[in-house]
């Protein structure tokens, strides 16, 4: 890096941040990392193991998702030393626990950026210089110390944790010299920390992971030496600094936040426990709010809360404040974190190595609306054992067997990899059921948008049904005159269909697909327990890995646990645990996608079969069908380019347009299940692609190489002739053919996404405003539409909810309160919305409003002191369809004018008054 | 409304006013013809027994044109479509018609029923008017006014679009503190004239629309002096000047708008307190008749 210095330069701190320095302390020019680097691959040796690692990785989120820029490109960031150990890692030449002895990390998450403040994942480096390997003059941070090529990286491990094959090669001295550099500042920097921050936990409940504590002991740091330890006289960083309210919110109140299933006489020991856990909690940590206790003494300053709150969610409260030793967190302008802005989200204290944020009270979840009662907020209080939901340390302690396709059974513990502060925040998540021998269980059924799914512990048998598709009915009379409930009639107890699969209990999990695209559960599942059903025990062999082995001499139980939502995305935070689950996901979308498509609608049912079995099995140069996903804006196939593959979508919406003569042409629009490619490949020569295929929204769809599709082709003659003489529409769902100008606006507009599009007859509409003021009378005062919006021919499209096929307002909900649920379209924001607004941003299309809360808060008001107009300022509403019956506003619109439509529904309508000249 | 809205607006004109008088002239043929028959009186006798029962059945529709007003306030209730109620309230109405005037005989009667009658005819006479007006105006607000916005908004945004007003001109005629130019795109003379246009002419436009009395009301004179100013600017600051017009035309089209809306819905003032006095006096006109039957 040296060669990028610049001793001519005069830089000012102000100029210094485009700037880093380098490992001799050379200010050198920071290179914006490129694309083009994703190919350059650099190789590094770390204590003897060689990697080779590109120079730079795509982004990602929190959930291991690549991030994109504006264009639909990836974006790029440098490789870091960390980054190659962790490809150690997966390619199973270290264990964690390696990577974790090796390089300890304190303030390094790998889903925020890195900022190498605590230090504790110092290594050694040599590079190339002029030629020569040099070794380097101070210690540099692994996980922000960007890869070079021919680095060699010493750790703290040393000679006895080198490469075996690399020892008689290995200069001996040096290692050791380099390797008890390392050791020395790291356990150096662990026993300052670990005097001046380690305390003796709150209670005696475990509520969070200590981390500090955990890398001290295996750096061997127990007990700091005397000198070093915090004064008793110094000031606790807890006492509060003028403690004004200085932010705009209305104070949450810490106590009235008990239901009143937990204040009544029924349940007293629940009020005494509460009562008891505040006492121990509260007093001397006035910087708390009602979910986070603030312990600043505990606060080393590792940044990972500040860049929870900014990067894994988006409200940047959390900074610093004050300097020097006085130096610690602030949410705000140093407010009281009860008194900031913070949504209590519990991101920052999910983050925090060393219980400076902790815990103070349980969620709720909202899945178990049967039984909130079972769940109390104080986490000191254990669940009916009846009721099946699991603790923190249950959870940690769950195992399940799962048959992987690809790499083989083994025994996975899913809730290992999260938090412990998480898992004790959402005790009462997860519910464990038990199905005895020769017992039967409806797990979940179609239709529903659920918020649950389940995970197989490694028996039983677990059916799927399917109900044949209904075609809608006509109301009745009286149903037109009075406009009857469009809400769907419920189905349990009724005959769940025909059978469609049957899955194994080590499939890992059943039902998440609900969970991970927010679309109505496709299938009812039974879970049946043979009488024979085998008891499944947990054992060892001799490596020491965990194994389970079925005993058929003895019976047991079919193990389910059902997880909500928000646990399956943390889950997905460990990269182990997200390839199990995409693994499953992929599979199943696989065959879900080849066989409920239009694809093979010209093929008879024998036939459809064999061609599904051809198509997932066969493979031309070890290619097969592949499932994929596409993000948002990312062009699929691009005009002019050589067609090489078929693809067919699964999900979501994709647009194919040329771009002759100069401006964009939108073609068509194709939607799940359609198909697309196949022109180009089916024709004599090799064919190029005539139009460009974008996706509109997050898109998943199946990649059948050329090859392949030509095989199956050939093999099925019927389908060749099927797909030539398809005639398709326009778009999904649409009998004419639009006009250029008409698609291209309904396009832009997003109406292919709406259900539930509320429109305004402008023809007929006299403005008169009863839908809003219905709508305003309905909902505490507060209309949940605009008589406002973009045209579409002579329809107005108001701003209301339009109950998107893609919901995006969904998307990271740090509390889960926005959701459908049941049968239902609408989507929901429940009570407990704690107000952040991510939902609102979220929206393309300006539905969801945040308004004051308008009712006094029910809890507060029952308490003694507890004032019921002191509640959370905003909450989010949105339209949620009247509850499934007819929608006030069309309901008041005297004038035949307000509409609730889908996309092409009115795209139909407009097409026809185009036709007929209205 | 009444008759769909596949039809043009013409045709649909045409048909309430037919409608209206068909179905009056209907009725009245069905009671002559019931006279012939000497099933009752021709010409019919408010007192005798057809008569009554004529007013009873044309007072059971003015309750039931009147629970529209119910139905219309309690919008929280599942009370039935609005739009079937409206599609009954003008059919109703329709056939009240030549039922009260067969209850009346064809005439007035004594002071009160017939200020009764003259109400009735006045209400009737105001609904099929805003029933015109319902047919037409919606259609010539979507032809016409292509920026037409939320009616009630229109003052709010006339002062939104006078501060972005003034924001162009300021940007014209000063410069700021952090450019570099060291003189604005327009000053001198020019500066003064258009500021003086800002202020006594645009502003108030934009503010208040024609309620101003600014010269801007007159599309023409707008053009004019539009012209006039972009000719007198540097070609720098035109685009400016145009979103200046553009801003001044928006208002142009949302006063018309208002006007419409005027229309839209002002025979409602005279529909509605007539129905409350006419049923009043309906009330009292019965419970008189009945008292002297």
């Amino acid at each position: 890096m040296a060669e990028f210095a610049d001793p001519e330069i005069s830089l000012g701190r102000e100029e210094e941040s485009l700037f880093a320095r380098d490992d001799n302390d050379m200010l050198v020019r920071r290179e914006k990392e490129t694309r083009e680097r994703f190919k350059d691959l650099v190789t590094i040796v770390i204590d003897g193991y060689a990697v080779e690692v590109p120079r730079a990785v795509p982004k990602s989120d929190s959930q291991g998702n690549s991030l994109r820029d504006q264009d639909g490109q990836l974006i790029p960031r440098t490789t870091t030393i960390y980054d190659a150990a962790a490809e150690l890692v997966a390619q199973g030449i270290w264990s964690d626990d390696e990577l974790r002895t090796r390089i300890p990390v304190l303030c390094h998450q790998r889903h925020v950026t890195p900022v190498a403040v605590c230090r504790m994942c110092s290594v050694h480096i040599s590079s190339m210089k002029r030629g020569k390997l040099t070794a380097g003059r101070k210690l540099v941070p692994a996980c922000q110390h960007r890869v070079e090529t021919n680095m060699v990286v010493t750790t703290r491990a040393g000679m006895p944790g080198y490469n075996p094959d690399q020892k008689d090669s290995a200069d001996t001295k040096v290692i050791e010299r380099a390797s008890s550099d390392v050791n020395e500042s790291v356990k150096m920097l662990a026993e300052f920390l670990v005097a001046d921050h380690f305390h003796e936990p709150l209670t005696e409940t475990k509520r969070y992971e200590n981390e500090l504590s955990t890398v001290a002991r295996s750096l061997n740091v127990i007990e700091p030496r005397e000198s070093l330890r915090r004064p008793p006289e110094m000031p606790s960083k807890n006492t509060a600094q003028e403690a004004i309210p200085k932010s705009r919110r209305i104070e949450l109140p810490l106590i009235p936040t008990l239901s009143v299933t937990e204040r009544n006489e029924e349940r007293p020991d629940l009020r005494n426990a509460w009562d008891e856990w505040n006492s121990q909690v509260d007093e001397g940590y006035p910087y708390s709010s009602r979910t986070v206790v603030v312990d600043h003494d505990r606060c080393i300053l590792c940044d990972r809360c500040v860049r929870a709150c900014s990067e894994v969610k988006p409200f940047k409260v959390i900074g610093h404040t004050g300097k020097g030793y006085g130096t610690r967190i602030s949410f705000d302008l140093d407010s009281i974190m009860r008194e900031s802005t913070c949504v209590q989200c519990g991101e920052c204290m999910n983050s925090c190595p060393t219980g400076a944020l902790s815990l103070r009270r349980r969620v709720r979840p909202r899945a178990w609306e049967d039984s909130p009662e079972q769940i109390p907020v104080n986490p000191n209080t254990s669940f009916p054992k009846s009721s099946g939901f699991l603790t923190a340390d249950e959870m940690l302690n769950v195992w399940l067997l799962y048959e992987s396709p690809t790499r083989g059974p083994r025994v996975v513990f899913p809730f290992r990899s999260i938090p412990y502060s998480y898992l004790k925040w959402n005790e009462g998540a997860v519910r464990k059921w038990e199905i005895e021998p020769g017992e039967k269980k409806v797990l979940c059924e179609e239709g529903e948008y659920g918020s649950t799914a389940f995970l197989l512990q490694g028996t039983g048998t677990f059916e799927i049904y399917a109900r044949a598709a209904t075609t809608a009915t006509k109301p009745g009379f009286f149903g037109a005159l009075f406009g009857s409930s469009t809400k769907p009639k419920p189905k349990k107890g009724s005959d769940p269909g025909n059978l469609l699969a049957v899955r194994t209990g080590d499939e890992l999990v059943l039902g998440e697909m609900t969970c991970l695209t927010q679309r109505p559960r496709v299938a009812t599942v039974i879970g049946i327990a043979e009488p024979d059903n085998p008891e499944l025990t947990k054992g060892e062999d001799a490596n020491g890995w965990t194994t389970a082995t079925r005993n058929p001499k003895k019976r047991g139980p079919v193990v389910v646990y059902e997880v909500t939502r928000n646990m399956l995305d943390m889950m997905q935070r460990s990269a182990s645990a997200r390839e199990d689950l995409q693994e499953m996901y992929t599979l199943r979308a696989l065959q879900t996608s080849v066989s409920g498509g239009r694809l093979f609608a010209s093929l008879d049912q024998v036939q459809r079969e064999q061609a599904i079995t051809f198509l997932l099995a066969e493979k031309v140069d070890d290619k097969g069908a592949e499932f994929r996903r596409i993000a948002a804006g990312e062009t699929i196939v691009a005009e002019g380019d050589t067609a090489a593959a078929f693809y067919i979508i699964r999900l979501g919406t994709v647009r194919v347009f040329t771009t002759a003569g100069g401006g964009e042409q939108v073609l068509r629009l194709l939607s799940a299940g359609d198909y697309f490619g196949e022109a180009a490949l089916l024709s004599d020569r090799p064919g190029v692609r005539t139009a460009t295929v974008a996706a509109l929204d997050p898109v998943e769809l199946v990649r059948v190489p050329g090859p392949v599709f030509r095989a199956m082709c050939d093999k099925f003659p019927a389908l060749r002739e099927g797909l030539q003489a398809a005639a398709r529409p326009a778009v999904p769902g649409v009998k004419g053919t639009p006009p250029p100008a008409v698609l291209r606006d309904y396009v832009r507009q997003g109406l292919y996404q709406g259900q539930k599009l509320l429109v305004l007859d402008l023809k007929s509409c006299t403005r008169c405003d009863e839908c809003t003021r219905a709508c305003a009378d309905s909902h505490d005062g507060n209309a949940r539409l605009l008589r406002e919006g973009l045209r579409f021919g002579d329809f107005l499209v108001a701003t209301s909810c339009r109950s998107c096929h893609k919901p995006y307002c969904m998307d990271g909900c740090p509390v889960d309160a926005i959701h459908r649920e049941g049968n239902h379209l609408e989507v929901v924001i429940e009570n407990h919305c704690i107000g952040c607004g991510l939902c609102e941003r979220n929206c393309p299309y300006g539905s969801i409003h945040m308004v004051p809360r308008g009712q006094a808060n029910p809890a507060a008001a029952a308490y003694q002191e507890g004032n019921p107009q002191v509640t959370a300022a905003r909450r989010a509403v949105n339209c949620d369809l009247c509850n499934g019956d007819e929608p006030y506003c069309v309901q008041a619109c005297p004038h035949e004018a307000a509409y609730r439509k889908t996309g092409p529904q009115l795209l139909d309508e407009i097409l026809h008054r185009l036709e007929t000249h209205e | 409304m009444l008759l769909g809205k596949t039809k043009t607006v013409q045709w649909r004109i045409t048909a309430i006013v037919l409608a209206t008088f068909g179905i009056t002239f209907a009725g009245a043929v069905l009671a002559r013809l019931g006279g012939l028959a000497t099933l009752w009186e021709w010409p019919p006798v408010p007192s005798s027994w057809f008569g009554v029962l004529c007013g009873v059945v044309g007072g059971t529709i003015v309750f039931f044109e009147m629970a529209i007003i119910l139905r219309k306030r309690f919008r929280r209730m599942r009370l039935g479509r609005t739009r079937a109620w409206m599609r009954l309230h003008i059919w109703m109405g329709l056939v009240c018609l030549p039922v009260i005037l067969i209850h009346a005989g064809f005439g007035y009667g004594g002071p009160l029923a017939a200020t009764t009658m003259i109400l009735f005819l006045l209400v009737t006479f105001s609904g099929v008017w805003g029933l015109v007006m319902q047919q037409w105006l919606p259609q010539k607000i979507l032809a016409d006014i292509p920026g037409e916005t939320i009616a009630s908004q229109i003052d709010r945004l006339g002062e939104y679009h006078a501060d972005e007003a003034k924001r162009v001109i300021t940007s014209l005629t000063t410069v700021p503190p952090e450019a570099e130019a060291a003189e604005p795109l327009i000053s001198g003379p020019l500066k003064t004239e258009l500021e003086a246009f800002r202020d006594d002419v645009l502003l108030p436009y934009l503010q208040e629309g024609r309620h101003s009395r600014s010269p801007l009301t007159a599309s023409a004179e707008a053009e004019r002096r539009f012209a006039r100013l972009r000719e007198a600017v540097p070609p720098e600051a035109r685009d400016d000047l145009d979103r200046l017009q553009e801003l001044a035309n928006l208002r142009r089209r949302w006063d018309s708008q208002a006007q419409l809306y005027f229309w839209l819905h002002n025979w409602q003032l005279v529909h509605l307190p007539l129905s409350v006095a006419m049923t009043t006096l309906m009330i009292l006109h019965a419970v008189r008749a009945l008292k002297y039957w």
